[in-house]
């Protein structure tokens, strides 16, 4: 009697029919608003940084990490697209790349992303990229760190920071051998940029209906500060029309490192918009306006909900961006999924 | 009990109103709860609740065992797991340009008959250097703890005139030397303290010199084990099962006790491994005892022992319930060794046993308990024969054997005696049939089901006879490890307790898992080398545990209950380890509307949608193939059959593989669904299952098998919650599953020492339960105290985190009737002064 289910295992299935033919076709995008970027998913945009707004985001091919940067967000749909690294012929990283994030600490630059190996392209793990040029456009400045160390080695992913009252912390997505479901959320200190300080802490499991269609699946975690609470969005289920957002929420005075700090709201946040036509939102990312107070959602979706083959070969998971507002009581409004680029 | 039907869908939109808390004085109770207060139940003896230890997941070696070394009498083979040899776990080393090569031997030079391998290392290091071993412990290395002390030992001997010097490193802490002078077997011994905590530490064993050095029985022991025992207990596992407050301790096992070999650790039969579990192999000094093959796939050193488990439960307040083998094999061996001197053999090993335990200084084993450390009595009473065997006439007839020899040495002594691995079927209907019979005192029953099942036979002991043998609950849980799970037990043991007076004894199963080794799952406790953790389930036992009372007070309980549904949904097919055709799938009413039909011979699948993305499914010549012999449950679903009275009929063959057919019927979203399974169990058995994932609880079970390229008519006829199952036109079995469900479930009891009442109160559904409280005109205190475990019903404990605790605080309100909302999912304990 043993579980042994991981999102891997789960796919084997699908990856063998696909290896060596195309990807499949994918069905006719019908958009009914142009999005930001157009085939860039868990699309993540920095702040601006010396008034340029980075953007970074998994292509279709999975097979490499790229940087666009601009002075405006809407800029960055027709910027330039640097190739900042490439994953080996072979090897360690030479699999699946999914979900860069880009972060400036302490003066330099770091790409968290996740990455497959070459002969086993869903055992992914995550992994750090440094560069100390001011540009995080020049391939030039980019080294690998290496892989972020976990407790247990297994599937993990999707890994953000964000530092809060004078500490910083990582939180991730991982498969925990004890649970059956494909990853939970996990929050740690660092101790630098690529390593942990502390063990981890499980603070979100999928266990609601709406957490467990397709896969079980909590990923994709975006942190917030705002109005005393550490807010942390999350995607759930898998990444076709289920997909949507969920919330946790945790005081800004809470033990962060604690599971009972925080709390998931019951239902999901955002979710597939008929009226839209956006489906599967998520994966998401917060940004500010040109103002630098407009909070912005940075997510993706697709136009569509049918999707022919696996869900992770069909490339119309396009960027959009769409204000973040907030309720009285301080809690973040997130509206549905408008599909665009704006306004902001 | 007034039943009002709870809608399914009320269940599902009812997940939104998780909040606890709401007065509820206004509203009309959905329950009562009516206690006579001057009517006796049953007392509730002080050994209803114990741990059963199974060295099952490492929970013995690498777990409970403090030792900190693998392997550390070199004694692992390809026997005991495949990709074992006698250096699992150790690694050369060279330090200062040592040299020499290390290899086990197992000759003439060996330590004693039964410890037959050892470490040799031949030594051609120059001056200064140095060559030896490096031990990689369990899970990620030697946890250790700054100003921890830790005793190394060894047995060694050296060739060398001038003897070796060994340099014992452990990492944080400061290296150590030991000589080794004279080239015949001496124990050497060194204290190591750390100076740093971690958990990659690793243990390295450097000799310097020439010559040949042989080293056996490597050791480190942390000096803080459990009550500081040498050859002692991991004090954080031990401190968690003695507060669970056991009344018992069954142990080794389990299915290590009921394999394998019945025949001795010697040179008359070859040393044998693989052996059913034999206690003379596991008492006195530790370099003397055998070694074996774990039933599990792992070597057993046996450092834990018969001593050693007696020791513990003397230390934890319980009562020892040791487990000898009946010479009758089961856990899928089910062999019955026919050999009537070995009988006889084991017969007296089990009086010996009793000696071991309660025998007088002056005895033989007696002699050898007190030389171990324990001159008093351990007051052994009560023995189980057997595990769970599938050869009910044989196993009973050995049974009795060891009965009559035991009670006609020891009038008194309880012998226990079992009724198989499940709940019910054939081998339990006989096996109870002959205890029964046979007036044998108790009977150990064992089964893991699905919650559901735990929610739907709360009354199962209210029928068992009230003169017959008492019940055993020898293992049991639920299949999962979230708190919905714990719930369907805990509703379950309310029925338990109730039932006090024929179920004397109840323990979850199984007790111990190591993170990176586990067989088995669920467990309550789980470990990895420097954490351990209590699962969901863990948290209720201890509270069930913590607050059993002495007295059953008769209580009853009206409100909701849940009614059984009709078996609809998907249809399903899928293959274990088995590539297999499926053809002419249909789906009819029985007057013959077709709901569902597919013959393949469109070329495609489609309607057909993949639950389990496992396998190779292919339309091939108008059939369905899954041509996969590896993949287990390639599960893919189609339709979704709203009538509750339809046939379902296929054509099934077996192309190639291990098992038959699965198919599948009544499949939700969820995930739950009902399977035939045919020719499973590696093609000896037939069943039908009901559950989730790998969670699913046998229905019907019976041997059964499958040919190779045969084709075989499948069919089910559903009606409402009766199933009939034809096999070739003929009827194979029927089953009706139509049991009502009790989500909310009760008992109370009375602790003499307090003379509180003790409210113990179940909610396993998804909404609160308003609750009247009717004590019968007892006087009793305004407060209580109470304790609750409640949360998401989908949340688990694990090492990442442990959301599920109980919450202890003061409430007001009491008196001799009152109302309160015991939350969604929730066990709640009221205790209560009386007045």
């Amino acid at each position: 009697m043993t579980y042994g289910i991981d999102r891997r295992t789960l796919l084997l299935g699908s990856l063998g029919a696909l290896a060596g033919s195309e990807r499949p076709a994918a069905a006719a995008a019908v958009a009914a608003t142009p999005p930001l970027i157009a085939q860039r998913a868990d699309p993540f945009i920095t702040r601006p940084v010396a008034g340029t707004y980075y953007f970074t985001g998994s292509v279709p091919e999975y097979d490499r990490v790229i940087v666009r940067g601009a002075p405006t967000i809407a800029g960055l749909s027709t910027a330039t697209e640097s190739v900042v690294w490439r994953r080996p012929a072979s090897g360690r990283m030479g699999g699946h790349i999914w979900a860069p994030e880009l972060h400036r600490i302490d003066g330099r630059w770091y790409i968290y992303f996740a990455a497959g190996d070459a002969d086993d392209v869903f055992r992914i793990r995550m992994y750090v990229l440094e560069s100390a040029l001011a540009d995080p456009r020049d391939p030039a400045g980019w080294k690998l760190r290496g892989q972020i160390a976990t407790e247990w080695d297994s599937f993990s992913l999707d890994a953000t920071t964000f530092a809060h009252r004078g500490r910083r912390y990582l939180i991730w997505a991982q498969s925990e051998p004890e649970i059956a479901v494909n990853s939970s959320l996990y929050i740690a200190e660092l101790s630098n940029p690529w390593t942990l300080r502390t063990k981890p802490t499980r603070i979100a499991t999928p266990t609601r209906s709406w957490e467990i269609q397709g896969y079980r699946v909590n990923e994709g975690p975006a942190a917030l500060v705002r109005n005393g609470r550490v807010f942390v969005t999350f995607s759930a289920s898998a990444t076709d029309a289920r997909y949507c957002i969920g919330l946790l929420t945790a005081d800004a005075n809470a033990d962060l490192l604690r599971n009972g700090s925080w709390v998931k709201t019951p239902q999901p946040v955002f979710t597939t918009n008929e009226q839209t036509s956006q489906y599967g939102p998520g994966h998401n990312s917060f940004t500010v306006g040109a103002d630098g107070v407009t909070d912005v959602l940075v997510y993706h979706a697709r136009d569509y909900r049918d999707i022919t083959g696996d869900p992770l070969y069909d490339p119309n998971r396009h960027t959009r961006v769409q204000k973040l507002t907030w309720n009285p009581d301080g809690t973040p409004s997130f509206g549905v999924p408008s599909g665009g680029a704006g306004p902001l | 009990m007034s039943r009002s039907r709870l809608l399914a869908t009320a269940t599902a939109a009812a997940l939104l109103l998780t909040t606890a808390g709401v007065p509820a004085r206004a509203a009309a109770p959905d329950y009562t709860i009516t206690v006579d207060p001057y009517a006796a139940g049953p007392a509730i003896p002080g050994s209803m609740y114990g741990v059963f230890f199974e060295d099952i997941n490492f929970a013995a070696d690498g777990g409970l065992y403090a030792e900190l070394v693998r392997n550390r009498s070199f004694e692992f083979l390809p026997a005991d797991n495949r990709a074992y040899t006698g250096l699992t776990a150790w690694t050369p080393a060279a330090q200062a340009g040592g040299s020499g090569t290390a290899t086990t031997a197992d000759d003439d030079a060996r330590l004693n008959e039964r410890n037959r391998t050892y470490l040799k290392l031949a030594l051609t290091s120059p001056a200064g250097g140095r060559y030896g071993v490096t031990n990689s412990g369990y899970n990620t290395g030697f946890a250790v703890k700054a100003g921890a002390g830790y005793d190394f030992s060894v047995w060694a001997r050296s060739d060398n005139p001038a003897g070796t010097v060994l340099t014992v490193a452990l990492t944080g802490a400061r290296p150590r030397t030991i000589s080794v002078r004279g080239d015949t077997w001496r124990k050497y011994a060194v204290r190591l303290t750390a100076t740093r905590t971690l958990d990659t530490g690793r243990l390295s064993v450097l000799a310097g010199g020439t010559g040949t050095l042989r080293l056996d029985m490597v050791s480190l022991f942390p000096r803080d084990t459990y009550k500081g025992r040498p050859n002692g207990l991991r004090r954080d596992l031990a401190e968690k099962i003695a507060a669970l407050h056991p009344g018992f301790l069954r142990f080794p096992g389990g299915c290590l006790v009921n394999t394998g070999s019945m025949y001795g650790y010697d040179a008359a039969n070859g040393y044998p491994r693989a052996r059913a579990y034999q206690w003379k192999d596991t008492v006195g000094p530790v370099e003397t005892r055998a070694t074996n093959a774990n039933f599990w796939g792992y070597n057993q050193s046996y450092g834990l022992g018969y001593f050693e488990y007696l020791q513990f439960a003397e230390d934890i307040g319980a009562m020892p319930l040791p487990v000898v083998p009946a010479l009758v094999t089961g856990c899928g061996q089910n062999r019955a060794t026919d050999d009537p001197a070995l009988l006889q053999r084991h017969i007296q090993d089990t009086l010996d046993l009793i000696e071991f335990a309660n025998g007088p200084v002056t005895s033989h084993w007696g002699g050898l308990r007190a030389r171990m450390g324990h001159p008093r009595p351990f007051g052994l009473t009560h023995i189980a024969v057997g595990n769970e065997e599938n050869l009910p006439d044989q196993y009973f007839a050995n049974f009795e054997k060891f009965r009559a020899a035991i009670e006609a040495a020891h009038p008194g002594f309880t012998v226990i005696s079992n009724s198989g691995p499940d709940d019910q079927g054939a081998t339990f209907d006989r096996l109870w049939a002959q205890n029964r019979a046979a007036g044998v005192d108790m009977v150990d029953e064992h089964y893991y089901n699905t919650p559901s099942w735990f929610l739907q036979n709360n009354k199962r002991y209210d029928a068992y006879d009230r003169s017959g043998p008492k019940v055993f609950l020898g293992e049991y849980a639920s299949l999962d490890a979230k708190l919905s799970n714990s719930l369907a037990e805990a509703a379950y043991m309310t029925g338990l307790e109730r039932n006090a007076d024929v179920v004397r004894m109840a323990s979850y199963a199984p007790l111990l898992a190591n993170i990176d080794n586990v067989q088995w799952r669920p467990d309550l406790i789980w470990f990895d080398n420097d954490e351990s953790w209590g699962s969901t389930s863990y948290q209720m036992q201890k509270l069930f545990m913590t607050n059993v009372g002495d007295r059953v007070l008769p209580s009853r309980a009206t409100g909701r209950v849940v009614q059984p549904k009709p078996i609809t949904g998907a249809i399903g097919l899928s293959t274990w380890a088995t590539a297999a055709t499926y053809d002419d799938v249909k789906v009819t009413a029985p007057d013959g509307t077709p709901l569902f039909a597919d013959d393949f011979d469109d070329g495609d699948a489609d309607g057909w949608t993949v639950v389990e993305p496992r396998g190779s499914w292919s339309v091939t010549n108008g059939a369905y193939t899954q041509s996969d012999t590896a993949a287990q449950d390639t599960l893919v679903k189609a339709g979704n059959i709203t009538a509750t009275d339809y046939d379902l009929t296929l054509k099934a063959t077996k192309n190639a593989g291990a098992e038959g057919f699965l198919v599948a019927f009544g499949v939700q979203e969820s995930g739950e669904l009902y399977w035939w399974n045919i020719g499973g169990w590696n093609n000896t058995q037939g069943a039908v299952q009901k559950g989730a994932g790998n969670s699913k609880e046998i229905v019907i079970a019976k041997p059964n098998s499958v040919v190779t390229g045969k084709t075989y008519d499948v069919r089910i006829e559903v009606r409402g919650t009766h199933v009939r199952l034809l096999l070739d036109g003929q009827e194979w079995g029927s089953f009706t599953d139509d049991k009502v469900s009790e989500p909310f479930a009760q008992v109370v009891t009375r602790d003499d020492r307090t003379g509180e009442l003790i409210v113990k109160v179940v909610n396993a559904q998804h909404t609160p339960a308003v609750t009247t409280v009717d004590l019968g005109g007892l006087r009793v205190a305004p407060t209580a105290r109470m304790t609750v475990i409640t949360g998401d019903p989908g949340e688990q404990n694990t090492r990442s985190a442990e959301p599920v605790q109980p919450v202890t605080t003061t409430v007001g309100g009491i008196g001799a009737t009152f109302t309160r909302t015991f939350p969604a999912d929730s066990a709640t304990f009221l205790r209560i002064r009386t007045r």
